[in-house]
């Protein structure tokens, strides 16, 4: 149990910041937001009993940091550059984000509640996959119950924000 | 251990998100930045099924995936740098002003 509060915990904060990162309207901020996006993710790595990992993502975390420190001055001049750059695109990135992620939520809560069980560590092999793997096993894979409602998602969402970013680039 | 759609839907999520922001802002940076989100994403989707597996190929190539996220972010915001000093402007939007993408001579 406390295992899946941390997770949720850490899953919630590296989607939050992940979205504030795409969303924001000046370089600095989405570099903050970017830097505790890296955090929670090396949470993640520890959740996930990987501590070389975690310790290579705080290594990443520091020389994004001096990277950040070492640009800074170039990065605050970007921010006076990029002040021309329409909010409402940072507006919708933020309204797309966050509609994608509460789809991803409600999905997951939706196939945890009526749909138990996990088809697809069913049909993965334990030990390897069969090589070389026919069209039949990747759609088998594919098509799964898991990944079905994702990749459904995922293409919904692409085709929006390209049909999104099409409109706004007429609109300029 | 979490059952693995858990991993599978955060991944997916950072991987969208990541989508949303290289194809909605025009800045340089912003676009650099959910390009390593979506290196992130695959980072844990590989070590969720690592973990699953029990098998550290996984491991070892969400740490490769880690060290190019680095070199990834100090080469591009270096070059950002050296674009922004040369044309004074870092966004992928076609030049609307005169003085905007004309080389510094």
């Amino acid at each position: 149990m406390p295992h899946e509060i941390i997770f949720f915990i850490l899953g919630a904060g590296a989607i939050l910041f992940a979205a504030l990162t795409i969303s924001a309207r000046t370089v600095v901020y989405s570099a903050i937001c970017f830097v505790l996006t890296l955090f929670a993710t090396a949470g993640i790595y520890l959740q996930l009993h990987a501590p070389l990992l975690f310790a290579a993502q705080l290594i990443a975390i520091f020389c994004v940091v001096a990277a950040l420190i070492l640009f800074a001055v170039e990065v605050s001049k970007l921010d006076v550059a990029l002040a021309n750059e329409y909010h409402w695109r940072a507006k919708a990135a933020a309204i797309i984000a966050t509609v994608v992620a509460l789809l991803e939520i409600a999905f997951g809560v939706a196939q945890r509640h009526f749909l138990p069980g996990e088809r697809l560590t069913v049909l993965l092999p334990k030990a390897s996959f069969p090589w070389p793997l026919t069209v039949a096993d990747i759609l088998k894979y594919f098509l799964s119950y898991d990944l079905l409602p994702l990749a459904m998602m995922a293409l919904a969402t692409v085709i929006a924000t390209v049909g999104i970013r099409a409109v706004f680039r007429r609109r300029d | 251990m979490l059952p693995i759609s858990d991993y599978l839907f955060l991944s997916f999520t950072l991987l969208l998100i990541g989508v949303i922001g290289v194809i909605t802002r025009r800045s340089l940076v912003i676009k650099l930045f959910s390009i390593e989100m979506i290196l992130n994403a695959a980072g844990i989707n590989l070590m969720a099924f690592a973990r699953f597996f029990a098998d550290a190929a996984g491991e070892t190539f969400a740490a490769f995936i880690i060290l190019m996220v680095v070199a990834q972010v100090l080469v591009a915001l270096a070059i950002i740098a050296v674009v922004f000093t040369r044309w004074f402007n870092v966004s992928t939007a076609p030049a609307k002003h005169p003085e905007q993408g004309v080389p510094a001579s």
